[in-house]
């Protein structure tokens, strides 16, 4: 019995359009919610298919409440909450799953378009790449489809008339759409605050490490931040992006020191060279820290320098951000202060035994600093200590076991151990973290630095020089500091090598796709995905509206808004429709026109020799002209079609009233 | 409030028309509102905006404003849907009272781009335009360039005249957000001719036109001419089974030659029911009778008098007569 209730509605055609929309727009969430979501969402689709076609029968209203309680249940105990952003995206998926099941009249049916049109904005909150948006556009265009298809009781409208229409709508509202994302007044800041996931599954550096770890990072080919140099590229192997500096350490792990987050006006600082200056726009990763070429001068207006010569940013960096910088690659940064002296010289009681003997030897044999350092550096160089990214565990004493036993790993093990042999020798000496070089876009002149480009050295302090850079990955993997990382990777990490060789056409074709692609993404993101007040300010700036707040630039959305509303009124309201494209008819039509002009107008249900009959007897004089042109008229029209139009054509332009 | 808002919408929608024959929809006739569907949207609208400034998302934005603008558009093309659209009276067929009248209308598309889902409804009713369902029958579509027909069923209550009054049509394409109807104030009305009942028999006057004493002879003629009272003797043969059956009383059908009889059916044998409409009533069903027994009949009202004939052309001036009977 409730199987004919729910057969009534909707249509298989709006059946069939709903199936397809909530399958795609679903889709994308795969990976992003927890197992069972989607699988069990398939299965309520599939359900209330198999309803419609008669196979199953339908549920009964208590078993949909018991089933909208056990997926309710379910999200609480996958995610432990019913709120956050993950939790959201879940209830919003399984409760479109329920109303598909239980859908039974059109509001139903709009409700579940609505809810799909919301799920849209649901995956901008993972991903605003280019790809993600033209997806969910061709998304948006099929929900709209479906919502004039509910709109169509007769259902007269053909697939293809429906998805033009579709699209006509979306292109008219173009316009509209650009005028209110340009000039909306944006807000600085969130309106309150967000749940704890909203931005979880990014990944970056951290400010601290940890040895033995596998380092997921290093592979990864996403995008930390562009650097656009506003004179010419300094050679890669000088570019040191300064990141987290790490002073604490308990043996394995190693973290930053105090006074970490505050503000330091006076630096002792000193530079050495010309300065560089450049715009980097960061990808959003959720912390605090700008990355700096080795050492900023002067911190970017959002930020400020701490202590270490680091960079932060004034909040959570949760939006990309675009900042200015100077920096001095050779320079002299002398600032140590009694605390730091003390850190910079600590080392967990107890621990790295060999090390400590292994540098006292060298303090004892050595006296000068520098000597000791390059004695350190000779060590690596010379024992056979490897670089790789899968390095074996290290499990009792990371740093003992590494310089004496394994001796295989990559940069955090060379400048960790360093480090501690730097202190057991009575070097002050920190880990500085960040990324080294980077890819240059040859293209668009920039460059483009990746997770993969992550790096860690080391920085002693001497006292007539300051803090000075040493990384001891270069004693090691030269390589790795010359040519960037491609290089110190194996070879099967980058797959096109195995098959092709370096310098064919292909590889170089693909490489400056990939360089231009990157280009459009960088616009893309500076200018659309970062689009905020600043930007909006800067814009209307550019536009000779200076000093424009919130109240004028409402004022001015208003405006624009009524305008581009009265040029589509006028395009969608006065346009005649042109069907008409037989060319006697055409040529009648000018005649008619003609004669409306002077107040001779046809009726709707006269027809030609009716109409031409009354003119003229209204006008006796014109009556040889017009019979002429209905004669002509209705010979080529209904007879010989090529003929005679040529003189219907010329017969109505010599027509005068 | 809704009460309120109610009479005003009606009272906009009846702004001072004269009706016509032939109306052309203009945008001073067309009103546009949402739909319930559509304040759902709005409310969707306003929760996405809200995480979009929250979340700081700009594409998050760029979709609450596509869809805004979407909204927007649409209310363009709603409005299109009934812009220009060209409506004329047809024909309306005389009904009796209590039957349902169906007014014919033209739609004139030609020379227009084709329109959809069309609702069409006897009077304003805000509650359609809301949820935008109603009776398919009165949902239509008109392609372009085409003119098509459409029929509006509207049940009299009462004898006189039926006016089609002022009809509305709406329009939620193409997506349900908005809804636009425009009155339509047309020219025509039907005739309602007074209910066909009565319980009094036929009038015996038949007055011979040329031979008198043929009346009585029974079955002489081959033309089927009236009814009388069943009396003993009467052949079954000649009983009306079909009225007997329908719980009337038994009657014998009577033949006679073409021609052969005048009836009169006069206002005075049917005043003494006290009741003007009854009395109509009562008439119009001996009409009916008379003209389906090819009887010649006249009619003698106080007004008028038609002389006796018989035809179509005469049932309905009869009818006519008294459907008008005492109305302006």
């Amino acid at each position: 019995m409730k199987t004919v209730n729910l057969a009534l509605f909707p249509r298989l055609a709006t059946l069939k359009w709903l199936l397809v929309i909530l399958i795609l727009v679903v889709l994308p969430h795969l990976f992003h919610l927890a197992w069972w979501i989607i699988p069990s969402f398939f299965i309520m689709l599939l359900w209330r298919y198999l309803i419609f076609q008669q196979y199953w029968s339908s549920l009964s209203p208590h078993s949909q409440f018991g089933l909208a309680l056990l997926v309710l249940l379910g999200i609480f105990l996958s995610y432990g909450t019913w709120f956050g952003r993950d939790a959201g995206i879940a209830f919003l998926v399984v409760l479109c799953g329920l109303k598909w099941l239980e859908m039974n009249n059109s509001r139903d049916a709009f409700l579940l378009v609505f809810l799909s049109y919301f799920l849209i904005i649901t995956h901008f909150l993972y991903s605003q790449a280019i790809i993600t948006v033209i997806y969910l556009g061709v998304v948006t265009w099929l929900i709209t489809a479906t919502l004039i298809s509910l709109s169509d009781n007769n259902d007269k409208l053909p697939t293809v008339r429906r998805l033009r229409l579709s699209a006509i709508l979306l292109v008219q509202a173009l316009p509209l759409m650009v005028v209110l994302f340009l000039l909306f007044p944006r807000l600085a800041g969130t309106l309150w605050s967000l749940p704890k996931d909203a931005y979880s599954g990014i990944t970056g550096l951290s400010d601290s490490i940890s040895l033995g770890q596998v380092s997921k990072l290093s592979l990864s080919h996403e995008v930390v931040f562009r650097v656009k140099f506003h004179g010419k590229i300094p050679p890669l192997r000088s570019l040191y992006w300064r990141g987290p500096v790490l002073w604490w350490t308990n043996g394995r792990d190693w973290q930053s020191g105090i006074q970490y987050y505050k503000k330091m006006n006076n630096l002792d600082f000193h530079p050495l060279s010309e300065p560089v200056n450049y715009t980097v726009t960061l990808e959003p990763h959720n912390q605090r820290w700008l990355f700096a070429l080795d050492l900023p001068a002067q911190a970017p207006p959002d930020g400020y320098l701490n202590i270490d010569y680091q960079v932060l940013a004034n909040s959570l960096v949760h939006q990309r951000l675009i900042y200015s910088l100077s920096s001095y690659i050779r320079y002299r940064a002398n600032i140590l202060t009694h605390q730091q002296h003390r850190l910079g010289l600590s080392l967990p009681p107890g621990k790295h035994p060999r090390a400590r003997i292994l540098a006292q030897q060298w303090l004892q044999q050595y006296r000068q600093p520098q000597a000791i350092i390059q004695r350190a550096l000779q060590y690596f160089n010379q024992e056979s200590f490897v670089y790789t990214y899968t390095p074996p565990l290290l499990i009792a004493d990371p740093i003992d076991e590494f310089l004496f036993e394994t001796r295989q790993g990559f940069c955090e093990h060379y400048a960790a151990a360093f480090t501690v042999l730097m202190r057991a020798a009575g070097i002050p000496a920190r880990i500085v973290t960040g990324y080294l070089g980077g890819t240059v876009n040859p293209i668009g002149n920039y460059l483009i630095v990746r997770q993969r480009d992550a790096h860690a050295w080391s920085e002693i302090w001497l006292p007539d020089q300051g803090w000075i850079r040493v990384d001891p990955t270069a004693a090691i993997a030269p390589e790795r500091i010359e040519a960037g990382i491609d290089i110190a990777l194996p070879d099967q990490e980058n797959l096109l090598s195995g098959f092709l060789t370096d310098n064919s056409i292909v590889i170089q074709v693909l490489q400056n796709l990939r360089y231009r692609w990157d280009i459009i993404n960088n616009a893309w993101n500076q200018w659309i995905v970062s689009y905020n007040s600043f930007r909006q300010q800067q814009l209307l700036g550019q536009l000779g509206l200076e000093d424009f707040d919130w109240r004028h630039i409402t004022i001015l959305l208003a405006l624009t808004m009524i305008l581009l509303w009265i040029g589509l009124a006028a395009w969608i309201l006065l346009r005649q429709p042109a069907i008409v494209n037989d060319p006697a008819q055409q040529i009648y039509q000018r005649f008619c026109r003609k004669l409306a002009r002077r107040g001779v107008h046809r009726l709707p249900s006269e027809g030609p020799l009716t109409f031409a009959n009354r003119v003229s007897t209204m006008h006796p004089d014109l009556a040889q002209a017009i019979n002429q042109i209905i004669a002509l008229y209705l010979q080529t029209r209904y007879r010989s079609q090529s003929q005679t139009l040529a003189q219907l054509r010329l017969a109505v332009r010599k027509f005068n009233f | 409030m809704k009460t309120q808002a109610t009479r005003w919408l009606s009272f906009i929608s009846r702004r001072s028309v004269t009706p016509t024959e032939t109306i052309v929809l203009n945008r001073h006739q067309i009103f546009i509102l949402p739909t319930r569907v559509g304040f759902l949207f709005a409310l969707m609208l306003v929760v996405m905006l809200v995480s979009s400034m929250n979340y700081n998302n700009n594409m998050g934005y760029m979709l609450t404003f596509l869809l805004s603008s979407i909204a927007i558009v649409s209310t363009l093309h709603t409005q299109r849907n009934l812009l220009g659209l060209r409506v004329t009276v047809g024909r309306v067929k005389p009904v009796f009272a209590e039957e349902t009248a169906q007014f014919e209308l033209w739609l004139d598309n030609r020379g227009q781009d084709a329109r959809y889902n069309l609702i069409w409804q006897s009077r304003f009713s805000q509650r359609m335009g809301l949820n935008c369902q109603t009776n398919p029958e009165l949902t239509i579509d008109i392609p372009a360039e085409q003119q098509i027909n459409l029929v509006i069923p509207i049940l009299s209550t009462m004898r006189g005249r039926l006016s089609l009054g002022t009809i509305t049509v709406y329009s939620c394409f193409p997506i349900g957000l908005f809804y636009a109807w425009a009155p339509i104030h047309l020219d025509i009305s039907a005739i309602v001719y007074p209910k066909p009942v009565g319980r009094k028999q036929l009038p015996r006057n038949k007055t011979p036109q040329s031979r008198e004493g043929e009346y009585s002879c029974e079955g002489s003629g081959e033309d089927f001419i009236g009814y009388r009272d069943y009396q003993l003797g009467d052949s079954p043969r000649h009983i009306d089974w079909k009225a007997v059956a329908r719980g009337q009383d038994w009657l014998i059908k009577q033949f006679g030659g073409i021609n052969a009889t005048l009836l009169w059916l006069k206002w005075d044998e049917v005043s003494l029911l006290n009741d003007v409409e009854a009395s109509l009533s009562q008439l119009c069903l001996w009409v009916l009778i008379a003209d389906s027994q090819k009887i010649q009949y006249g009619l003698k009202m106080p007004h008028c008098t038609i002389e006796p004939n018989n035809g179509q052309q005469h049932r309905e001036h009869c009818l006519q007569t008294l459907a008008s009977y005492t109305l302006p």
